[in-house]
């Protein structure tokens, strides 16, 4: 029931397109039957004999004009009906579409660590077809054959209610055979796709694990396994085939076995004097006018099961909550959002499936206009730190706060107009290297361009780059090396100046030199007022105001680069350890 | 064409073994061609000659005779049908068979530069692709060829006069019927792509969700989301607008050929030409006429599909096996192994990761490879265990280039223990012991006991029996990495080569391991990319790779003692891995 309001919703926006496909429908149909009655009338007239006809002749060529033009309002009437109906099949498409990609990009990361991409596209794609085939195809046939199976009897009835009566019973029969066919297929084809689903495993494992198959002599053996499943496969198949070869020409040959029956009963009523031969030919015309309708029938249901356990999936996207979307707008504009600066007040952080905490306890105040380092070996929690400031891990309230106000009660955009990070794993879209830099902002001059360019050190590459800043990127364009893809990302987020910077480990892939001159770009804050840098390499450090030392979660130490130097402990190992590397 | 030919010719070879059910379908035919043919005529007599003397026993007679004819068509279109996919199914699972083992001689390189999928597809959508166009496409436009110039045969025979009308009327169908597909098609091509566009777009996004949403770019690219689903929608709409007209006029131009032939037929029987029988069987056969018209594009449409599946079949048949070189010179046992001067790429576009190699190694010595991720270690690893070849200067191992010997019996000496451990979905015996000739479940215990694996299996319920699943899911990454020792110890290679894992184990675990790797550097000549200290401190050469050189060697001390970027190294080794 729910789901039937969830189909209302969008019907109703289209209720007049679908109302006049209704109507539509209704003429193409009366229309369609009344043609076998000037067939009838026409056959009437031939059997009267040479000297009658010859009589009758304007009447007969009355009727067959009657014929061609009902032909020719036919089409025009049921091509509107069909367009009327797949049209608005396919803006609801659309409708829905654009609703779930919307859902989709404010879903948070809890939502994606559930949900592979593969069965998000999968449902926007795949199960959105039985919505529109619902919304078109199915609601379309619904009333054609509604319509096509009132009809059609009714003036069957009119020339010989026994002998509709009797058709009757092989329709049932017919209909019966097919559904339960149909049933049987179906049950056979779940358990084929079953093992067509083992067949692509297995070969996805073989392949991985060619080398030790090869190294091991295993091939034989492996093929052998694969021919089991193979065979399986196609016994499966088989079965199929076998039931379909048999079921589907049951219902192409309806048609004849109405014939044979119109023809053996109809004949006997025709020489009783109760029929004429014009009926029963407009008779045979209504046999195959049931078949089209009645084939439809078996499918309509098969195919509104399959669009109800899409919408089903579809609703699971669409009603997935996004509460961070109805936090309540700031009074203040974002700009002065940091005005006073980043406050982390005690903050611990315990990933949702994991028991240990990864940050343990975490204060520390950032000023405006002031740069705060943190370094930390691998696996010390300095990336769930900045996931943590900028909100893309869900914060307990009362531990970070931005002038005063708690980040989790912040709208997300405001946040991340306040807070830009570069992180570590850098994503490109397939798409112009200019696009990609201008990525966060609606719109970029070349003049701004050009300054990121230089400030991110892409200068010479750019000009090596076969179409320059139109160069394509990402998975279809050109092969970029780590440290050029970290440089963009940089780039990126130094078009547009942000109250505070992170840079989560970005500089990681970029020789020592390229990382001096970056790191004086950057350092000069003209994309940012504050800087928040996150290494293991001390050289990014040590011209911050501040730095933080992290180790499992907690910070041990805490100064400016001078300080920590004059003290033992892992900052100064560190420096003296990187310093041979420095000078190399 | 005379490259489909060929393709077909290919898969007619796959057909060959199951002809007997393609001469089954081929009986069939005359029978439901008589069957098609007798139904017309059948009618043009019962009204002629039983309805017009109003002779009852004549009708039922016929009647009883067509229903007779209907039923044996029926039952020879489904054997029809049948047989046909029956002998299609048997050459598709054979030829899948076939390709499946090619693939396994598939050399590594080959899957550096094809992604798995695409093989993946080859054996799966693309064979179904062609069972299913076979069975909808041949064997349809077959049968709807024979009947319908039968029928038209019979037409002809019953009046050709009034076959005349048909034929008239035949091509300007077909003419409205293609000109409306081909427009059909463009916008048809277009939706497509339009919709291609989309999704990729879509995956894009999905990927990149983190990133969008940090940089609050959210309603930017929905934004263009929508402008691309736009374009998709403009397109289906038009091919909407043609799918309509062109389904309705099929329909449509039925009932204006018939009121032709009516027109026509009313002109011949009031000259007497023919009988109204006649014309009713007409009116019956109209209908059977248009099916080939309305299927035919449709049908070479399926056709095509099968034929470019057939074709990405083939491109991948004809990609060359890994060359298993002539039985070169056996060897026995492990002596030593030299580097002198190799470099390699992986192909010959791209930067070399290796360059002017060179060390000694001799039975009993450990060697350990230090650097940082790329630098090349394990791509020496690679050219021992001849996973690639073609590199330059000289391997020689036991003083014999490594080119002449073959990959068989190399193995048989050379052992690789990989870092992502490949896993059968068998037993824990059959993933030790890999039914080795020579290796019984007592060796496989000893084995599992010499590497410490032997603990956690005694407390799996099911022991060595237990079931491997999904590669290894139901076991822990260290269990796993001990059954790849357990699996190398059992085959008493005595050089072998240590990819060690970098990924994170439990500790008891890691213990377990630590205690195995030491027993078979005990042992073994060992060669090993090395992640942990206790590794490296315990060889006794140490090559330190930056960028595809060696940059430094020597010993633990004698290495540290220089201080250079081996030191360096270390600082990031002995830290725990993975990121949270």
């Amino acid at each position: 029931m729910k789901r039937a309001r969830f189909f209302l919703r969008y019907l109703g926006q289209h209720r007049l397109s679908y109302s006049l496909g209704i109507l539509f429908i209704i003429a193409t149909n009366w229309l369609t039957v009344t043609i076998p009655l000037h067939i009838q009338a026409g056959v009437d007239l031939l059997t009267l004999g040479t000297e009658e006809l010859k009589a009758h002749q304007t009447e007969l060529y009355g009727h067959l004009w009657q014929i061609f033009w009902l032909a020719l309002v036919i089409i025009v009437v049921r091509s509107l009906s069909r367009i009327l109906f797949f049209n608005p099949g396919r803006a609801i498409e659309f409708e829905v579409k654009n609703e779930l990609f919307t859902k989709l990009v404010h879903l948070q990361k809890n939502y994606y660590d559930h949900n592979t991409t593969g069965s998000v596209i999968s449902r926007v794609q795949n199960d959105i077809t039985g919505l529109r085939l619902l919304c078109g195809f199915v609601l379309m046939q619904f009333f054609n054959i509604l319509t096509a199976l009132s009809f059609t009897p009714y003036k069957m009835w009119t020339i010989s209610p026994s002998l509709t009566l009797y058709a009757v019973i092989p329709i049932a029969l017919v209909f019966l055979a097919v559904r339960m066919g149909m049933k049987v297929v179906v049950q056979y084809s779940e358990g084929r796709q079953g093992l067509l689903q083992s067949i692509s495993s297995y070969i996805v494992a073989s392949l991985t694990g060619m080398d030790v198959i090869k190294g091991y002599h295993l091939t034989r053996w492996t093929t052998d396994r694969f021919e089991e499943t193979n065979q399986a496969f196609l016994q499966a198949s088989l079965k199929i085939s076998f039931v379909r070869s048999f079921l589907i020409p049951i219902l192409n040959n309806l048609e004849n076995i109405l014939k044979v029956m119109i023809l053996t009963l109809g004949g006997w009523t025709v020489i009783q004097g109760e029929m004429t031969i014009g009926g029963l030919t407009a008779f045979m015309a209504y046999g195959a006018l049931l078949t089209l309708p009645l084939t439809g029938l078996g499918w309509i249901s098969t195919l509104y099961q399959q669009a109800m356990v899409g919408v089903e999936s579809i609703e699971t996207i669409l009603k997935q909550e996004t509460p961070h979307l109805a936090r309540p707008a700031l009074t203040q504009p974002p700009a002065e959002l940091f005005a006073q600066g980043l406050r982390v007040k005690n903050l611990s952080y315990t990933y949702p499936n994991s028991q240990e905490p990864v940050l343990k306890g975490v204060s520390f105040y950032l000023r405006p206009g002031e740069s705060l380092g943190v370094l930390g070996q691998i696996g010390s929690g300095k990336t769930t730190l900045v996931n943590c400031l900028n909100h893309y891990l869900e914060v307990q309230p009362g531990q970070v706060f931005l002038s005063g106000h708690d980040i989790s009660q912040i709208p997300l955009e405001a946040l991340r107009k306040t807070i830009k990070t570069v992180t570590q794993d850098v994503f490109l879209f397939s798409d112009s290297l200019q696009n990609n830099i201008a990525f966060g902002v609606e719109q970029l001059t070349p003049k701004a361009l050009e300054r990121v360019i230089y400030e991110s050190a892409l200068e010479e590459e750019i000009e090596r780059f076969p179409a320059g800043v139109e160069t394509l990127v990402g998975e279809k364009g050109i092969m970029l090396s780590g440290g050029q893809k970290q440089r963009i990302s940089l780039a990126r987020a130094l078009v547009e100046p942000a109250p505070l910077l992170i840079l989560d480990n970005v500089l990681s892939a970029v020789d020592y030199a390229t990382e001096r001159f970056l790191l004086e770009q950057i350092l000069q804050r003209r994309a940012c007022q504050s800087l928040l840098i996150v290494s293991h390499r001390v050289q990014a450090l040590e011209r911050c105001d501040q730095i933080l030392v992290l180790h499992e979660g907690q910070i041990v130490d805490q100064g400016t680069h001078s300080e920590l130097l004059t003290r033992p402990g892992f900052y100064q190992q560190t420096w003296q350890l990187q310093q041979g590397k420095e000078n190399e | 064409m005379n490259k489909d030919l060929q393709l077909l010719k290919k898969f007619f070879r796959y057909l060959r073994p199951h002809r007997i059910w393609i001469y089954f379908a081929l009986a069939a035919i005359p029978f439901s061609t008589a069957s098609a043919l007798l139904i017309p005529w059948m009618t043009v007599r019962i009204v002629d000659v039983n309805l017009a003397a109003k002779d009852l026993p004549g009708l039922y007679l016929s009647g009883g005779l067509l229903l007779l004819v209907v039923v044996v068509g029926y039952g020879m279109d489904a054997f029809y049908t049948y047989s046909l996919q029956r002998s299609g199914q048997y050459a598709i699972a054979d030829m899948k068979t076939e390709l499946f083992t090619h693939c396994l001689t598939l050399p590594r390189s080959y899957f550096d530069h094809n992604p798995m999928g695409g093989t993946l597809s080859r054996m799966t959508s693309d064979m179904e692709a062609i069972g299913e166009s076979l069975a909808m496409g041949v064997l349809s436009l077959f049968t709807d060829l024979i009947k319908t110039l039968a029928l038209f045969a019979l037409l002809a025979y019953l009046s050709w006069k009034l076959t005349l009308v048909i034929m008239v009327a035949l091509p300007l169908v077909y003419f409205l019927v293609s000109f409306l597909r081909k427009r059909l098609r463009t916008y048809f091509n277009q939706s497509r792509s339009a919709l291609a566009e989309a999704t990729s777009y879509l995956t894009e996004c999905l990927n990149g969700i983190k990133m969008i949403q940090l940089f609050a770019a959210e309603n930017k690219v929905t934004r263009i989301f929508k402008g691309k689903n736009n374009q998709f929608l403009q397109a289906q709409r038009h091919s909407n607008i043609y799918d309509a007209v062109l389904f309705s006029t099929i329909e449509g131009m039925t009932s204006v050929t018939l009121a032709l032939v009516i027109w026509q037929g009313a002109e011949l029987i009031l000259a007497g030409a023919i009988t109204i029988g006649v014309l009713i069987g007409f009116m019956q056969t109209l209908n059977k006429i248009f099916i080939p018209i309305r299927e035919f594009a449709q049908q070479i449409a399926m056709i095509q599909r099968a034929l470019s599946a057939l074709e990405h079949i083939e491109q991948l048949f004809n990609e060359p096996s890994e060359k298993e070189e002539r039985q070169g010179p056996k060897l026995t046992g492990f002596a030593e192994l030299r580097f002198n001067q190799v470099g390699f790429a992986y192909s010959e576009s791209a930067d070399p990761v290796l360059k002017e190699i060179s060390f000694h190694l001799k039975k009993g010595q450990k060697l350990a490879l230090v650097g940082a991720t790329g630098s090349g270690k394990s791509t020496i690893l690679r050219l021992i265990s001849k996973t690639y070849g073609g590199y330059e200067g000289q391997i020689q191992l036991n003083g014999r280039e490594l080119k002449d010997l073959s990959k068989t019996s190399l193995l048989r000496c050379v052992s690789l223990m990989q870092q992502d451990v490949y896993l059968f979905n068998e037993s824990l015996a059959f993933n030790i012991g890999l039914e080795r000739p020579g290796i019984g479940q007592k060796e496989i215990e000893e084995a599992a006991a010499f590497v410490y694996a032997d603990r956690f299996i005694q407390n799996i319920p099911a022991g060595y029996q237990h079931k491997v699943m999904d590669n290894g899911r139901n076991l822990s990454a260290g269990q796993a990495q001990l059954i790849s020792f357990a699996r190398t110890i059992a085959g008493h290679s005595e050089l072998i080569l240590l990819d060690e894992a970098t990924s994170n184990v439990d500790s008891v675990t890691e213990n377990l391991i630590q205690l195995a790797i030491e027993k078979i550097f005990q042992e073994k000549t060992v060669i090993a990319v090395a992640h942990r200290l206790s590794t490296i401190t315990k060889s006794d050469l140490i090559l330190v790779m930056k960028q595809g050189r060696i940059i430094e060697r020597g010993t633990h001390e004698s290495l540290t003692e220089q201080g250079g970027y081996y030191l360096e190294l270390l600082k990031e080794l002995e830290k725990p891995k993975q990121e949270a």
